[in-house]
């Protein structure tokens, strides 16, 4: 038989919905940043600036995916609970 | 049309600052938000749970140091921007005073302009240069140290925002 999960799936699964929404949320802002170009009036300014951007949208890239993966095991995890739940108690929500 | 004697956009700096200030208020916000909906997985126990919790947690610490970065790059370029525009507008003033005495600005040196003169008056103009001269050389030397700030400020962030990339990504990856 299963484990009893220690948390509630909704808990996982409302946790998740957050981290989608905030996945979401940094891939535009790291397109947008992307989205800006400026002029410095000077080379090594200029490139300064470049890097600068490049490694925010990268960061911000990088978060995006964080997120993703948390998002996917969470709701992954919501799924095996609702399962184990289900096969503890067979006779509980049926007709 | 003369040549600018200070290149560079300031609105386009400005614009690019108040963007990466406007995106780190909205990082931080969102931190905040994920902390207090991310306390309900403190009742789950066992090692995934734990390992949930330890990859949320690296997320939210990730995206509150990305916004502080943002914060500070953008105030860095806001601030740069308002310097650049003012430097544009001696510039312009610096140009308009040699044209008025009879000199040009070319890439920061004054030069006599074209046309002719009577030796008088080129002698007149050569004696004024060195004053016009000496007024730009200090435009350009304010405006060389803002560069250098925000080059150096940049920089730094870059290094910043790199480490935060390399954390995020040598996450273990999530328990099955």
């Amino acid at each position: 038989m299963a484990a009893q999960p220690s948390v509630d799936p909704a808990t996982l699964l409302a946790v998740s919905e957050r981290l989608a929404r905030a996945r979401e949320e940094a891939f535009a802002l790291s397109g947008e940043l992307l989205d800006h170009y400026v002029e410095t009036g000077d080379t090594l300014t200029q490139h300064a600036v470049d890097q600068l951007v490049e490694q925010a949208a990268d960061t911000l890239r990088a978060l995006t995916d964080s997120f993703g993966e948390s998002t996917r095991a969470l709701r992954e995890a919501a799924s095996r609970y609702t399962a184990a739940e289900r096969s503890a108690a067979p006779g509980k929500g049926a007709p | 049309m003369t040549d600018p004697v200070v290149l560079g956009d300031p609105a386009g700096c400005s614009r690019l600052g108040g963007a990466m200030r406007r995106e780190a208020a909205h990082l931080t916000d969102r931190a905040a938000t994920l902390a207090r909906s991310g306390a309900g997985l403190d009742q789950w126990r066992g090692p995934a749970g734990s390992a949930a919790r330890d990859r949320v947690t690296r997320a939210l610490t990730g995206m509150a140091a990305t916004a502080r970065a943002l914060d500070r790059a953008g105030a860095a370029l806001q601030r740069y921007a308002t310097e650049l525009g003012e430097a544009h507008e001696q510039g312009r003033r610096a140009a308009d005073r040699a044209a008025r005495d009879g000199l040009r600005v070319v890439d920061g040196r004054v030069l006599e302009a074209w046309g002719p003169a009577t030796s008088e008056e080129a002698e007149r103009r050569r004696a004024l240069v060195p004053g016009h001269q000496a007024r730009l050389d200090r435009l350009s030397s304010g405006l060389g140290r803002s560069r250098a700030q925000l080059q150096r400020t940049c920089e730094e962030l870059t290094g910043v925002l790199r480490a935060q990339s390399r954390a995020l990504r040598d996450a273990p990856p999530p328990r099955p």
